[in-house]
Parts: C-alpha cells; structure tokens; sequence
C-alpha cells in the first residue's frame, strides 16, 4: 500500500473519524482507524463497536492499493502538526506504516485490517433524504435534554420518530423533555432512539455543512450517508416513554416574555443560587415577573423582568439550567410559557407557534 | 483578636474503658478494632510497652498480655456516648464550639487576654477538672491564638510537669517561635509523615523551620492548604471554627465477615442488612440519595486464597430514602460482580449525590405523591425500630447480622438498662 495525500484532506477525515474512537478501548484494534487506498481514492473507517464513521476521499496519487490500521489518536496527532499544503506519502513496509513528508519520517505500528470489525446494519433500511442543516437543526434544538447515564438506558439517547410524513426528535431526562419536527415528503414509517454519543458525533460532522443526507432506520441500527460519508450506529434497545402524556394541557396561564431578557436575568440570579440544585423561584402576579434566588450562606438574589402575564397569581421554582438551556435554543425575540400550576409541568413555545416544545417539571423547593 | 482552644481527650478509648473499671488505673490498655482485627487505641502504659498503632493483634497479643495488658473488643456505643458528655460540658464553657472528631474539640475563645498566661492557664485547668469530675475522661488543652497553633500547644502540653495536660502560646512571636521549635516538622497539623518527608527535602526540621519560609515557594510548589498552614503558625489566623453541620456526602455501612462467605445466597441477606442500616442513616440526616452502589472483596492478606474485588454503581430514577428502592438496586446489582466460590472477607453498601429531603425535582414520568407514600412508610418503621428492632424487610437476615469478633467487648454502661454497672458485684 503507497499513496501520497494532501494534508488537508487527510486531517479533516482524521479530526471526524477520531471522534468515534473510544480513549479507553478493551480491544487494541479499535484504537486505530482502518485505512484503505483504492481506485485514486482513500477510505478511514473509526468504530466503538456501537457506531462507525467511513469517510471516503481522493489521493493525490496511489501507487499502490491496500489497507491497514493504525493508531488513530497518533495519525490524527501528527498529520495536524505537518505544515499546512504539504503532501503526506503512506508506505505499508511489512507491519510499518511509515509517513513520509517534506523533512520527515516516521513509522507507526499497525495492525492488520482483517481484524478490524466490520459494522452490521442488520436488514435493509428504509430511507428518506434530508438537508444536512434541516437535521442538525432538529437535533440542536432537542438533544441537550437527553439523559446522561441515566439508569433508565432508554432515555440516554434522542428519539427520532418517521410518522405520517413528520419526522420527530423527542428528547427527555425525565425532568424536562423537548420536541421538535420537521416535514418530510415520505411515505415511510420508521423510530428509533439513538444514542447519545451517536447523536453528538452527527452533529459534529454535519458542521456547517448543508448537503443531502440519506437517513435510514430498522429495528436495530441508523445509517446516516452523504456522498463521501457514511456514518451508522446501533439503537437503544427499548421503548420511549409515551411523551405525549406528559406535554401538560387545560387551563393554563400564558407569560410572554423577551428571550434576551430572561436569560440574561436567570444567569445574575442563578450566581446565588443553591450549588447542588440550582433553583430559582419565578413569582408571576399582574405582569410582573420576580425571580429569586438563595443559598445555604443566606445570599439572596432578586430580579423584575419585564413581560405580560394574564393568569393568576403564581409562584413556581425550576432548576435554572434546564430553562436557561432551553432558552438558548430559542430563535425568536420572545417566547411564551405556559404555567399550569406551581406543582405542574410548564410548557414553552414559540410565539404563535407549536414547535419546538418544551416541558420542564419543577423543583419543590 | 482570635484566640481559640483545642480540647483533646487522652486516649480516648481506652479513657472509656478505665471510667467503670477503676481497677484497670495504671494498666496497660489496648481497644481493638471491629472484628478483634488490630489494636486502634492506646493508653499511655500500652504505648510504654511499645505497642504501635494500627499493629495486628494477632502478632503483638502475645507478648501484651504476659506484660499484664489488658484488652477490649471496640464498644462504639459507650465511646459515642462518652464523646456527647464531653461535648455538652465544652458547649457550655464557650461561645461557639467546633466538634473536630469524636475526642476533640476547638473552641472560640474570642475575649481572653492572651498576654497574661494565667488567665487562660485558669480556664484550662477548669475545663480540665470539670470534665474529669463530671464524665472521667482527662483531657489535654493547648490555648493560641490560631487553631494550627492550639494543635502545636496541645502537643506540648503532653511533656508539662508544672501544670499537666494545660499549654498556651500567646501573640507574641518570640514565644511562638520558642513553641515551634520543640515540635518536629510531621506533628504540624495539616503536615504529618508524608509531606513531612517531601519538606525535609527543602532542609525543614521543626514547625519553626516550616513558619520561617518564604511564602511564595510554598504557594507555587504546594498549596494554598499549606500556606495557610503556615501563616497560623505564624500566628495570622486563617482558619476560623467551621460552625456549619455539613450533611453527610456519602454512607457507607460495610464489615469485614467473622467467616468467609462463597455463597451469593449467604451473602444477600447480609448486604440487605447494610443496605437497610444505610437507609437509616441516610433517613436521620434527612437527605435523599440518587446513586448507590455494593461492593464485595476477599480478603488481601489471605494470599492463598483466591482474590476478587468489584462494585456496582447503581443510579436511582429520582432521589429517594426508601429503604426498598435500595434493595432493589442491591438485588440487580449483586449477581453483576458476585463471583462463585471466591471467599468474600468484606462487603458493603454506599449511598451518594446526596440532596435534601424538602428539595425535590419532579420527575416526568412518576407519580408525584409516590414519595410522600413512603416517606410515611419508612418514618413508621424508623419509629417502631427505634426502641427494637421489630420491623425488618423480608431479605434482610433473620436476626440482623453481627459481623464483628468481639471477644472482650464491655458492657454499654451508658446506654442500655440491662448492662448498667452494678454495685454488689
């Protein structure tokens, strides 16, 4: 195997695919990225037996095919710090896969590709396309509510749901729960839930990048693809709760308020709030918002933000991260939230809008 | 200007042991820890014979006994009793009292006249004699004007001859500097062995030595720990009595086994009975835990014997102090790490991420009158437990394990009718 590459392009395919690769592996195989040479063109292949990332891309030149692996973290490391321009020449000599470049040489130690795991999607897929934006849009505005380790497995991941031509992301730790959709010109039906560290890693190689994306789902795994990208991983093996029961409804009181002002109050207040649970009480009483903070030392913080409330008076603590976060996703100026009591769920909303939705339960304070 | 007072019982275990054995006065004593395993508390004729701390007992029994030793098994109950008389009377002598440990205690004496040494001597010498009329324990008080610094009188009130047991170091540098240097580096409080030796290195001997250094290297190659340290030594008070009851950041209730245990259906029961011991506990701070975890072991001094050590963390879905919710968690959990046929020599159970009982998230998906349930549920049983063990869970063992070898253990004279001391006997 001989192929000489630029080292843009090997670096980029390297940062993506390096995201995959666990730091702590209970198989030394999986530390290294498969590298294949074939036909002008490179394949990096990364996977945690859970998800694998192929990244597909053209060599300046391959004198000879073949494939290898070697350690990820290592080849990432070192075609970073290469200037930038160079060209990269990778030499499989025996069990050596040696790098030559402008004023260097090195020579890492590899393993054989046959004993790189190859990743089963299971049976085939159904698939719809989809801009690469519209999804990372869906996922930004919902997966910060996934679980984190959470015991129940299910909830450590983003529910993505095909049904009736909307796709649907639902993400929840069961203190607070988000929901956002998207249409799509699809017949199809599929759901799945996928895992967190999957979630985060299609973010992070979508970028800023809007191409077409294939999405595919079965029962048991997602394959993610574009022209040069191929990304799949395993599902969480359960069911989502039914988050339709728990989006609150009836009688409700409705606070408009402005986005900006509401964060940037909930941060000043949040400083004095208790370290373990972070809770801020909201007193809503004739269009005026109050939020208040203490701690165990008996610091205190109070704010008036300026907002229109029509319902009664109501008197209501959150953990301030969780409103805090989904704030941050808002998009537009303001942003309705509806208080159903101060021992129930609450439910923001876009202005005159359905999606996205948010509910978050409150703390006893 | 601060001035505070270290309050320290002498030996404090074995104290216990002489208050309802006056025949014991002047004789070697050692208190052993749970399961007889090694010796943990010293009088000062043990200490003469040479018996070291944390020595195994099966080695130096021997030799302590010919010697005309006497030893007991760790009575907890009459120790933790004993403790609470002393911090009563200690509460009582000053404004504010910070409980260090289980014999020790600082308190803020914040209108004493440091300058004239009488003064505190006298109050000393009063807290001394009252504690030892009214409960038995002698104690030994250092009086200074930093806390760091009543540890370094307290250590020098060990060697007085004209007034036992009393030292005080007033404001005054030169007498401060003529303390520290009749302490050795590792006594220092916040020092001990292992910094000690690192310190060495730098040519430090003494508590003097280490209060003459330059601030800033200790700050760049230590810590603001032990420049604070140094600072009290010079006399600038940095640490102020920590007044706040911290709750409690972790529970744990393990014991070491009186036989080693190779079946997972001898050991549920046992790991129940922690894991119920723990919820107590956790239910009498009034917190709520949402993580917990059981470990198991062998035993690492058996090197014959097959060796294993594992732990099963397990989270809970909203915070909780049910006793059953941990029993749930300890039987899923258990059969994870349990191993067949590997003696177990210890086991345990641990609750964390501890939040307060009044302070409750609401979960989406439970009902939220679920914990006030329970809550009721296991304040009946804590009530009905309280004064005997009436109510217990099905996996719990029967008669509610007792782990430890206690061959010589003490009556609980303070705390239980039937073994008070009787006169006639």
């Amino acid at each position: 195997m001989k192929a000489t590459i630029s080292k843009e392009s090997i670096t980029k395919a390297l940062s993506l695919t390096g995201g995959i690769v666990e730091k702590k592996q209970t198989l030394p195989i999986l530390s290294n990225i498969l590298i294949e040479f074939k036909d002008n063109s490179f394949k990096l292949v990364a996977t945690d037996l859970e998800s694998e990332l192929t990244i597909i891309g053209e060599t300046d030149a391959c004198e000879t095919e073949g494939t290898t692996t070697a350690s990820a973290k290592k080849l990432n490391d070192l075609c970073r710090l290469i200037p930038d321009k160079s060209n990269i020449e990778l030499n499989l000599s025996g069990d050596k896969l040696n790098i030559s470049t402008k004023n260097g040489k090195y020579s890492l130690a590899t393993l054989p590709s046959n004993e790189f795991p190859i990743f089963e999607s299971g049976d085939s897929l159904n698939s719809i396309t989809l801009r690469s934006q519209d999804l990372k849009t869906l996922i930004n505005s919902t997966s910060f509510a996934m679980g984190n380790q959470d015991w129940r497995h299910y909830l450590n991941g983003l529910f993505l749901k095909l049904e009736e031509g909307v796709l649907t992301a639902v993400a929840t730790d069961a203190h607070r729960l988000a929901l956002n959709c998207l249409d799509s010109v699809s017949d199809i039906n599929f759901s799945g839930i996928i895992p967190r560290k999957s979630v985060n890693e299609i973010n992070r190689f979508i970028g800023d990048d809007n191409s077409e994306l294939s999405l595919a789902i079965n029962d048991t795994s997602l394959v993610l693809s574009n022209d040069n990208l191929t990304f799949k991983s395993k599902l969480i093996d359960g069911a989502f709760p039914d988050y339709n029961q728990v989006i609150p409804t009836g009688d409700s009181s409705l606070l408009d308020v402005n986005v900006k002002d509401f964060v940037s109050s909930l941060g000043r207040v949040s400083i004095l709030s208790n370290d373990k649970n972070k809770g801020v009480k909201i007193h809503l009483v004739d269009n005026n918002m109050f939020i208040r903070s203490n701690n165990a030392d008996n610091e205190v913080a109070e704010e008036t933000v300026e907002s229109k409330y029509a319902g009664e008076e109501i008197e209501i603590a959150f953990n301030v991260n969780y409103i805090q976060e989904i704030l941050n996703n808002q998009t537009n100026e303001n942003c309705n939230v509806l208080f159903f009591g101060s021992d129930k769920s609450c439910l923001i909303l876009p202005p005159g809008g359905e999606f996205p939705k948010y509910v978050v339960m409150p703390l006893l304070l | 200007m601060s001035v505070f007072a270290l309050v320290d019982c002498e030996n404090f275990y074995a104290s216990c042991e002489r208050i309802f054995r006056p025949d014991l006065k002047y004789k070697p004593i050692v208190v052993l820890s749970s399961n007889d395993g090694c010796v943990i508390a010293r009088s000062k004729e043990a200490k003469q014979l040479g018996i070291q701390m944390g020595v195994p007992w099966f080695k130096t029994k021997k030799n302590f006994l010919k010697n005309g030793g006497v030893f007991f098994s760790s009575n907890f109950a009459l120790y933790g009793d004993i403790s609470n008389r002393v911090m009563n009377i200690l509460a009582g002598m000053a404004n504010n009292i910070e409980i260090y440990s289980v014999d020790e205690a600082f308190l803020d004496l914040e209108n004493m006249n440091l300058e004239n040494s009488d003064i505190a001597d006298e109050f000393a010498m009063h807290c001394r004699s009252l504690i030892k009329q009214w409960v038995g324990i002698p104690v030994r008080i250092g009086i200074a004007p930093t806390k760091t610094l009543t540890k370094v009188a307290s250590y020098l009130a060990k060697e007085q001859t004209k007034r036992p047991g009393i030292f005080s170091i007033s404001n005054n540098w030169m007498e401060i500097a003529s303390s520290l240097k009749k302490v050795p580096l590792h006594e220092v409080w916040g020092v001990g062995k292992r910094l000690g030796k690192k310190l060495s290195v730098l040519g430090l001997r003494t508590a003097y030595d280490l209060a003459c250094i330059d601030i800033s290297l200790i700050r760049s190659r230590y810590s603001v720990v032990l420049e604070r340290t140094v600072r009290e030594l010079r006399g600038e008070t940095c640490l102020q009595l920590d007044k706040s009851l911290d709750p409690k950041k972790q529970i744990v209730v393990s014991r070491s086994f009186s036989e080693k245990i190779t079946r997972i259906e001898d050991l549920f029961p046992i790991v129940n009975d922690f894991g119920v011991r723990a919820c107590e506990k956790l239910r009498k701070e009034n917190q709520l835990c949402s993580k917990a975890g059981v470990f198991i072991r062998t035993s690492p001094f058996r090197i014959k014997d097959k060796q294993h050590s594992a732990s099963k963390f397990f989270t809970l879905s909203s915070p909780t102090n049910d006793t059953r919710d941990i029993l749930n968690g300890i039987r899923k959990s258990l059969p994870i790490i349990f191993r067949r046929n590997y003696p177990y020599a210890k086991s345990g159970v641990m609750l964390m991420n501890f939040s307060d009982t009044h302070v409750k998230q609401y979960s989406l998906f439970n009902a939220d009158n679920l914990l006030k349930q329970n809550d009721r549920l296991m304040k009946t049983i804590d009530q009905i437990n309280q004064k005997e063990n009436l109510i217990r869970f099905a996996s719990q063992s029967e008669v509610g394990y007792t782990a430890f070898r206690k061959t010589n253990v003490s009556p609980r004279y303070t705390t239980n009718w039937n073994e008070l001391p009787r006169v006639n006997e």
